[in-house]
């Protein structure tokens, strides 16, 4: 009964924060609105979901990582190296065989290979080597970044016309990347709601022991939310190759700590078992809207990084009391 | 879940629904100032410039945009800075740029993280009819439309240090065998093209031995660690040069705690650096004096929009500060 009681409760507290963040956001988005009527454009509206793209989609896959208690500090890296790559690849088979098309599918398979393989040995140091995943992502981040510059020559590498077609063309009027990004969280939320390896993620982050005692092949599903993570990662490389039509190996340095911000802001909790993809979605949106809004008034930058550190301390803030009163009741 | 849906139909309802509201214009550079400007604090048909830099966590990029809304302010313009988060953001940039098309902004001046990596970003303000300046390279673009160029020529800086090194070391040793540490940024173009001109030079004269050399990162604490380690490896050192003054006052500081002689020589001419020279800490440093560079961009833009006829490259001044004249550059 009492278990029950405790669980209804922080159902309501869920909600409650949820409709909290949404209120946010809304208000943030009257208040730059008043400030800056070009906020609430049509286009301008596309411009903030294509400049968090990239950002939210990797979030989506360390969503996966910290319901399991987990980290991945390599995204940023993986980003590089697996944009470096692709375009490598995208055009040494241009110039190899005369089709093009070929040349693009090469490239962007390469981006998801590369991304999806360096994920999956975080994974697997991780699960076999027994190593935590902050030592393993912290390692995998630096061997990533070294490959890209060592791969790129430290050069920026140009990217295939056709491979940027993920990030310029639009359908329907709206800019691809914004199909990507629903795209990616429709997928995510199918996978956590409906199928048995998201069960076993909020159970793994709740009581990995208990999991595995129950029978649950533990290390199989966290070295596959690993995998999920370095393939968004390679996702969002895939537009930020496009956006920008060259792809250092600087590239997406900080990255990481965007992503995990977004995770933080959407109420995923950093001991696992606990948040929402929609949550990660959500605190995604409120960095992209305070960046977008604030470039717009034309306010520098280092005042944005005071303003989003407030708000990831006062999000965790709400969190944390929350939780006190539930347990308290 | 019923929240979580709602939460998505009203975001998409946003999109769809605001665009009634506040129609978008398909060609933004299309609309005059004012149809952008309802509701905001500024007045009538003020001009408005967008200054791109790639972040401003160093003094040279703030400089640059002090000099440039100075000068735009003379004009009775509205200077719009804008910058990303750290100085490897190439995505940031495009975000950037798309903010001040969005705001409909005249002209803007952009320095690129890369003159690669940024292609993209310039795209969107072309697409936008928006004319699109450069600063602090003087390296043409392909595929894309600039209207200027504005910035020093990273190799004659690179020649002018090389010239002051030979000056002071023939001065120092005369024709006996002089030795030089060469500390580097991150490699890549600035870095490479400096060091470059400064072996052009060097390399005529056999009596000047370089000794070595190592990226400083463009960090303090990089040419100090390098600097450390040259004066431990080499009996005599007698100049150090360093691409980057930050660089230049890490290497002077690692001089002093050793109890060594060796002469230090940066390039930027910060203002804090030329302390360092007056107080006979620094040895020199080549000044690119980038609030100038800011007010020669402005006037660029300015002639531009007044339809006058511009130049494209558009070189700024350079100067090798020491302790002979640096007064007349420290107020």
């Amino acid at each position: 009964m009492r278990s029950f009681l405790n669980a209804s409760i922080l159902r309501y507290i869920a909600l409650f924060r949820e409709f909290a963040a949404v209120g946010f956001l809304i208000l943030l988005c009257l208040f730059l609105y008043s400030r800056e009527p070009q906020f609430l454009s049509q286009e301008n509206l596309k411009d903030i979901l294509v400049q968090v793209s990239a950002v939210a989609i990797a979030a989506a896959g360390m969503t996966f990582v910290i319901l399991t208690a987990g980290i991945d500090l390599s995204v940023g890296s993986i980003l590089a190296l697996a944009g470096c790559s692709g375009a490598l690849a995208g055009n040494a088979i241009l110039s190899g065989a005369p089709d093009g098309g070929v040349a693009v599918a090469g490239g962007v398979l390469s981006i998801l290979l590369v991304a999806c393989a360096c994920g999956l040995a975080n994974g697997l140091l991780i699960t076999k080597l027994h190593l935590t995943p902050f030592i393993a992502t912290l390692g995998i981040m630096s061997i990533a970044r070294g490959l890209a510059y060592v791969t790129s020559n430290s050069s920026p590498v140009q990217v295939l016309d056709g491979m940027r077609v993920f990030a310029r063309a639009r359908f329907l009027e709206l800019p691809l990347p914004i199909f990507l990004l629903f795209g990616t969280y429709l997928l995510s939320w199918v996978l956590l709601r409906f199928t048995l390896f998201g069960r076993y993620l909020y159970a793994i982050g709740g009581n990995e022991t208990a999991t595995r005692l129950s029978g649950v092949r533990v290390g199989k599903y966290k070295a596959l939310a690993y995998a999920l993570s370095g393939l968004f990662a390679g996702l969002s490389a895939l537009i930020v190759a496009g956006r920008v039509g060259w792809m250092a190996p600087q590239e997406g340095e900080g990255f990481e700590l965007d992503v995990i911000a977004a995770v933080v802001i959407g109420g995923t909790s950093l001991y696992g078992g606990e948040g929402s993809i929609w949550g990660t979605f959500l605190g995604a949106l409120i960095m992209g809207v305070v960046r977008n809004g604030l470039n717009l008034m034309g306010v520098d930058y280092n005042l944005q990084k005071i303003v989003i550190g407030s708000i990831i301390l006062i999000a965790v803030t709400v969190d944390v009391f929350a939780r006190r009163v539930s347990v308290r009741s | 879940m019923h929240l979580k849906h709602l939460f998505l139909i009203a975001w998409i309802a946003l999109i769809a629904g605001c665009g009634g509201n506040a129609p978008a214009p398909t060609n933004p550079a299309a609309v005059g100032v004012d149809d952008l400007m309802v509701g905001g604090p500024k007045t009538g048909s003020q001009t408005t410039v967008a200054v791109v830099s790639p972040a401003l966590t160093s003094q040279y990029h703030v400089q640059f945009v002090e000099g440039a809304v100075e000068e735009g302010e003379s004009y009775g313009w509205k200077v719009q800075s804008l910058a990303g988060d750290r100085e490897t953001n190439f995505a940031a940039q495009v975000d950037l740029v798309e903010s001040a098309v969005r705001k409909g902004v005249e002209a803007m001046t952009i320095c690129a993280i890369n003159d690669k990596a940024i292609v993209g970003a310039i795209e969107k303000a072309n697409e936008a009819g928006i004319p699109v300046f450069i600063h602090n390279s003087l390296t043409e673009l392909e595929g894309v439309d600039i209207a200027g160029y504005t910035g020093f020529d990273q190799r004659k800086a690179g020649r002018l240090c090389g010239e002051y090194a030979v000056k002071i070391l023939s001065e120092k040793n005369s024709d006996a065998t002089s030795t030089v540490y060469i500390i580097t940024g991150i490699p890549g173009f600035h870095s490479n093209e400096r060091v470059a001109g400064f072996h052009e030079i060097i390399d005529q004269h056999p009596n000047i031995e370089v000794v070595g050399s190592g990226p400083g990162n463009w960090e303090r604490l990089g040419g100090m660690n390098l600097a450390e380690t040259a004066l431990k490896a080499n009996d005599q050192v007698d100049l150090i040069f360093a691409v980057s003054d930050a660089m230049a006052q890490g290497a002077a500081q690692a001089v002093q705690e050793a109890g060594k002689d060796t002469m230090t020589l940066g390039l930027d001419g910060n203002p804090d650096t030329l302390k360092d020279i007056q107080a006979g800490v620094v040895t020199a440093s080549l000044a690119v004096f980038p609030k100038e560079m800011g007010k020669i961009a402005m006037q660029n833009i300015k002639n531009y929009l007044d339809g006058e006829a511009i130049e494209r490259r558009n070189e700024t001044p350079l100067k090798i500060i020491d302790a002979s004249n640096v007064g007349e550059y420290l107020n």
